[in-house]
C-alpha cells in the first residue's frame, strides 16, 4: 500500500473521530451546568410536577402520532408502492418538499387551514376546534411524522421481491392477505423503522406546535379532560416547549435539564433501533 | 369423456412494455411436460405472466380446464407458480410456507396438517421443516417451492426457469428430479427455460419461441430433426443451415453451387443438416448414395462428447459444422472430405441461413 | 412487476382512498399559504424593504452554513461509507444524534457549548461575539445540519460500489487518487442533492436560532425566525408573506434536490 493510502486512511479515522468528539463535546460541556454550586440538580426540576406532565405529554403524544402516522401511513405507502412511476416521482417531491419546510411555516400552514380553510368547514360540521387544544399537537406532530414515516415504509416496500406477492396471490391469497401474511411480516425491518423515525420525529416538534396550539401551561384546569388528567398532561406542555420557556425565563439548569432528558430519550431510541440491527438513514 | 386441456392459448397477443405476444396458440395436454423454450427476451416470462392472469390479451383468448379466463385473477386460476428465485416466504419456516395454500383457502387444521406432512415426505425434505429460507440451498428451495404450489392440487404447474439459479452439477440431478416428480403426480408442467440441454431432458413436447411468437411446436425429436426454419435449427445446436438456388424432387442446389442429393417438397428455401450427421471420410472412401464434398478444416474445438470440427468450402467460404470421435487426427488447414446422406437433408420452408 | 389488477377487496379500496386522501392534503398544506395570502396585503408587504433584507439574511447564512457542512460533510461521508471497519454502534448513534434531537434542544446546548473552554477563549481572541449576532446564527445552523449532511453524503457515497474504486487501484491509482478522481465523480449528482437538501434545512433553521441566540432585528431575524417573532405579536399580514417566502425557497431546493438524484438514478 503506498503511503498516500496509509495517510489517507489515517485521515479518514482522524476526521470521524473528530467529529465523534465534536458532537459530544457539544453534549457533555454542558453537563456542568446541571450541578450549579448551591442549587439544586438540574434546577430541581426532577421534584417539579409539571416537568413529569411535559416528559409524560411528550412520550404518550409522540406514541399516539406515530401509531396514528402508522394507521394512515402503511396502507397508504403500500398502494403507492404498486402504482405506476409518476405516484412515486410526484411522492419524492410532495413529501420533500414538505420535509424542508420550517416549522414555523408548517404552523402557520395548519392556522390558515384550520382557521380559514375548507378544514374550518370540517370542524364546525365535527363540532369540534383543534386549534389551540391537546389533540392540536398530535395534528401538529402529524403532518411530518407521517411523511417521514411514508418514506420510509414506501422504501420498505419497494425493498420486497414483487413476486412474493405474486405467489401468494396464485396460491390463493387476495391482495390484502397477501399483504397482511406476506408482505408486511417479509418487510418487518423497515416498517419498525419508520415508526421509530416517525415517532423521534414527533418527539422533535417544537415550532408546529409553539405556533398551531401555543403554550397550556397558563391555562386553568377546567380546560382540560377527564382523560387529560387522568394521563397526567393537564395543563403541560410539550417538553420542548417547556424547556423554551425555562430559558426565556432565564432558569438555564432547569432548561438544560429538560434538554437532556429530550436528547437522551432521542439517543436511547436510536441506540435501540441500532442493537436490533436496523438503521435510521435520513432525516 | 373428453378431457380437456388443462391450459390452452388461442392467438393471444399481449403488450407489456417493450414485450410483446404474437398470436401465440399454446395448448398443454393433461399429464404433459411442455417445455417453452427461447432465447433471453423473447417473451417467455411474458407469456408465464399473461397466463397467470397479470396482463390481460389484447387479442385471443385463454381457456383454464376449457373456461375462459378472461376476468380472473391469479387467485382464482388455480395454476401453481414456481417463480425464478423461488419467491419462498422469507419470515415463515418451510412448513408454514408449504401450509400457506390450504390456510388461505380455510382447509381445517387437521387437513392442513396432513396435506404438509404428506408434502415433506414426498419431497424428501422432512428434516427442513423448521428451517427458514435464508438457511437453504438453492435445490432445497426449489423443492419447498413446488411443494407449496403443489399443496393446493393446482390444475397445472408453472415453472419460470426454475433450473437457472443451480450450479451445472445440480441442473442434471434436479431436471431429473421435476420429471420424476411429474411422472408420479400425472400433472401437467410448462416450464419455461432457455436452455436447449435442460429443454431436451424434460419435454415431451417442446415449444420454440422467438420475439413473441411460436415458431415451432412439437416432441424434442421433431424439433431436432425436422425445424420449421433457421431460426429453430440454429437454436436446437444445428448450425448448418444453407439457403438454397435452386431445388427439385430428388435434388438441392445450395448457393454455392453445391449439389446434395436428397428428396422433398420443391418449395424449399433452405436446408438444415445436422452436425452428428456428416461423416468424415478417409481419403479414398466413396459412399453409395451420399454427396461427398470437400474443404479445408479452419478449426477443432473440443467438446465433452466429440469434435466440434468448422470446414470451409470454397466458393464463399460456407461454413459447415462436423462433429467427429475423440482421436481423430485432424487439425486446422486440413484438407478433408465428407458424405452427406440423402436422409439427412431436411428442406426448410423458413428463412434461410441469412443472418437474424 | 407488481400485480396491478385486483379485485377491488375493502383493504385496496381503504388503502387507496388513504393514499389519495394523504396526497391530497399535503398538496392543499403546501399551496394553502400561496392561496391564503392576500395578494393585495402582500404586495403592500413585499415592498417593505424589511422582508428581502430578511430574505437576504436567511439565503446567506444558509449558503455559508451549508459550505461549512458539506466540507465537513464530503469527507466524513466517505469516511463513513468507506472505512472497512465498522463503527460501533454507540459511535454511530453520537454521530446521528444532532439530527435526532429536536433542534431547539440543539440550541441549548450550544449555550454550554460556547461558554466553556476551548471554545470560549478562542471565541474572545478572535472577538467574535455570538449572541444576538449573525456568527451565532451561522453556528446553529452548522450544528444542526453538519451531522445531516454527513449521513447523506455517506449515502451518496455508498451509492457508488466500492468495487469500482478497487478496480482503480489495481490499475495503479492510490487510493485518495481513486477516491477523488473516481468515485467523487460518480457520486456528483448525489451529492448535488445532498447539498440542496442541506441547504434547505440550514434556511429552515430557527428553533436553535431562538434558543441560542434570542432576536435582534437585521442581525439574527432570519425568515423563520421572523415569521415567529411576527406571529408572537399579531402582525398576521407580513407573516403570511414572509412564510410563503420560506416555503418557496423549502420548496425549490428540495425540487432541485429531487430532480438531481432522480438524473442519476440506474434504471
Amino acid at each position: 500500500m503506498s503511503v498516500e493510502s496509509v495517510w489517507f486512511r489515517r485521515v479518514l479515522w482522524a476526521q470521524l473521530g473528530a467529529l465523534v468528539l465534536a458532537v459530544s463535546w457539544l453534549f457533555a460541556s454542558n453537563l456542568d451546568t446541571l450541578f450549579p454550586a448551591g442549587g439544586p440538580f438540574a434546577g430541581g426540576i426532577l421534584s417539579r410536577a409539571d416537568f413529569w406532565r411535559s416528559l409524560n405529554l411528550s412520550v404518550l403524544s409522540a406514541t399516539a402520532t406515530a401509531l396514528v402516522a402508522a394507521a394512515l401511513g402503511i396502507p397508504a405507502a403500500w398502494a403507492l408502492s404498486r402504482r405506476a412511476l409518476a405516484w412515486h416521482r410526484g411522492a419524492d417531491i410532495l413529501l420533500g418538499a414538505i420535509l424542508a419546510l420550517p416549522a414555523s411555516s408548517v404552523g402557520l400552514a395548519l392556522v390558515l387551514l384550520f382557521q380559514y380553510g375548507p378544514l374550518d368547514w370540517l370542524q364546525a360540521w365535527l363540532g369540534v376546534r383543534v386549534i389551540y387544544t391537546l389533540p392540536g399537537i398530535l395534528v401538529a406532530q402529524l403532518v411530518l411524522a407521517l411523511a417521514l414515516g411514508l418514506q420510509a415504509w414506501r422504501a420498505a416496500f419497494e425493498a420486497l421481491d414483487p413476486r412474493l406477492e405474486l405467489t401468494a396471490r396464485t396460491l390463493g391469497a387476495n391482495s390484502f392477505q397477501a399483504f397482511w401474511r406476506v408482505a408486511l411480516p417479509a418487510a418487518r425491518p423497515g416498517i419498525l423503522a419508520g415508526l421509530v423515525l416517525a415517532w423521534l420525529r414527533a418527539m422533535a416538534e417544537f415550532g408546529a406546535v409553539l405556533l398551531f396550539c401555543s403554550t397550556f401551561r397558563e391555562l386553568p384546569a377546567s380546560r382540560f379532560g377527564e382523560l387529560a388528567r387522568w394521563l397526567h398532561v393537564d395543563r403541560a406542555d410539550l417538553l420542548a416547549v417547556a424547556m423554551w420557556v425555562e430559558i426565556e425565563f432565564g432558569r438555564v439548569e432547569a432548561g438544560m435539564g429538560m434538554a437532556f432528558a429530550l436528547a437522551m430519550t432521542c439517543a436511547a431510541c436510536v441506540y435501540l433501533v441500532r442493537l436490533n440491527g436496523g438503521r435510521i438513514r435520513g432525516h | 369423456m373428453v378431457t380437456e386441456s388443462p391450459v390452452r392459448m388461442e392467438g393471444v397477443s399481449v403488450e407489456v412494455g417493450a414485450f410483446r405476444l404474437r398470436e401465440v396458440s399454446l395448448d398443454v395436454r393433461p399429464g404433459e411436460y411442455l417445455v417453452v423454450l427461447g432465447p433471453t427476451g423473447c417473451g417467455k416470462t411474458v407469456l408465464l405472466e399473461t397466463l397467470l392472469g397479470l396482463h390481460p390479451p389484447v387479442e385471443g383468448r385463454i381457456l383454464l380446464g376449457g373456461r375462459d379466463a378472461a376476468g380472473r385473477l391469479p387467485e382464482e386460476r388455480d395454476l401453481g407458480y414456481i417463480p425464478q428465485d423461488y419467491a419462498l416466504f422469507p419470515t415463515m419456516t418451510v412448513r408454514r410456507n408449504l401450509a400457506f395454500g390450504p390456510e388461505i383457502r380455510g382447509w381445517s387444521r387437521q387437513q392442513v396438517c396432513s396435506r404438509v406432512e404428506e408434502l415433506l415426505e414426498l419431497l424428501g425434505i422432512a428434516h427442513l421443516a423448521e428451517r427458514h429460507p435464508a438457511h437453504l440451498s438453492g435445490g432445497e428451495k426449489q423443492r419447498v417451492a413446488m411443494g407449496r404450489a403443489l399443496a393446493v392440487h393446482p390444475r397445472t404447474l408453472i415453472l419460470d426457469e426454475p433450473l437457472s439459479a443451480l450450479d451445472s452439477s445440480r441442473r442434471s440431478e434436479l431436471a431429473g428430479e421435476l420429471r420424476g416428480l411429474q411422472r408420479r403426480l400425472e400433472g401437467s408442467f410448462l416450464h419455461v427455460c432457455h436452455d436447449l440441454d435442460e429443454a431436451l431432458h424434460l419435454a415431451d413436447r417442446m415449444a420454440v419461441m422467438r420475439e413473441g411468437r411460436l415458431v415451432q411446436v412439437g416432441t424434442p425429436e421433431e424439433v431436432l430433426m425436422r425445424p420449421t426454419d433457421g431460426f429453430v435449427a440454429r437454436f436446437t445446436g444445428n448450425p448448418n443451415v444453407f439457403t438454397i438456388r435452386s431445388a427439385s424432387p430428388n435434388q438441392v442446389v445450395l448457393e454455392d453451387g453445391t449439389v446434395l442429393v436428397c428428396s422433398g417438397p420443391s418449395h424449399a428455401s433452405a436446408v438444415a443438416i445436422r452436425p452428428e450427421n456428416l461423416t468424415l471420410l478417409a481419403s479414398e472412401e466413396e459412399p453409395e448414395g451420399a454427396s461427398v464434398l470437400e474443404g479445408r478444416v479452419k478449426s477443432v474445438v473440443r467438446r465433452a462428447l466429440a469434435l466440434e470440427v468448422q470446414v470451409l468450402r470454397s466458393p464463399g467460404d460456407t461454413r459447415w459444422t462436423l462433429l467427429v470421435p475423440h482421436g481423430r487426427r485432424i487439425a486446422a488447414g486440413d484438407r478433408v472430405r465428407f458424405a452427406v446422406r440423402p436422409e439427412a437433408v431436411w428442406r426448410l420452408a423458413g428463412e434461410g441461413a441469412s443472418a437474424s | 412487476m407488481r400485480p396491478s389488477n385486483s379485485r377491488f377487496t375493502p383493504f385496496d379500496g381503504v388503502s387507496s382512498l388513504l393514499l389519495v386522501g394523504v396526497a391530497a392534503f399535503y398538496l392543499l398544506f403546501l399551496a394553502s399559504t400561496a392561496v391564503y395570502l392576500g395578494w393585495a396585503d402582500a404586495a403592500h408587504h413585499l415592498a417593505r424593504p424589511v422582508l428581502w433584507q430578511r430574505l437576504g439574511l436567511t439565503l446567506s447564512t444558509a449558503l455559508i452554513s451549508t459550505g461549512v457542512a458539506m466540507i465537513v460533510g464530503i469527507p466524513g461521508g466517505y469516511a463513513l461509507a468507506r472505512l472497512p471497519l465498522p463503527i460501533p454502534r454507540v459511535l454511530a448513534t453520537v454521530i446521528e444524534l444532532p439530527m435526532m434531537v429536536p433542534p431547539a434542544t440543539v440550541g441549548v446546548f450550544l449555550i454550554g457549548a460556547v461558554a466553556t473552554p476551548p471554545v470560549a477563549p478562542l471565541l474572545k481572541i478572535a472577538g467574535i461575539s455570538l449572541g444576538h449576532s449573525t456568527a451565532g446564527v451561522i453556528l446553529c445552523q452548522v450544528a444542526v445540519t453538519t451531522s445531516f449532511a454527513v449521513c447523506l453524503c455517506a449515502a451518496a457515497f455508498a451509492s457508488v460500489p466500492a468495487r469500482v474504486e478497487t478496480v482503480a487501484r489495481t490499475l495503479g491509482a492510490t487510493w485518495p487518487r481513486a477516491a477523488l478522481g473516481v468515485t467523487l465523480p460518480a457520486a456528483r449528482n448525489a451529492l448535488l442533492g445532498a447539498t440542496l437538501t442541506v441547504f434547505a434545512r440550514a434556511a429552515a433553521e430557527w428553533e436553535a436560532v431562538m434558543l441560542f441566540v434570542g432576536a435582534s432585528r437585521g442581525a439574527t431575524d432570519v425568515l423563520p425566525f421572523a415569521v415567529f417573532l411576527d406571529w408572537n405579536e399579531g402582525m398576521m399580514g407580513g407573516v403570511v408573506t414572509m412564510s410563503l417566502m420560506s416555503v418557496t425557497v423549502a420548496t425549490l431546493a428540495s425540487l432541485g434536490a429531487s430532480l438531481v438524484r432522480r438524473s442519476s438514478r440506474v434504471g
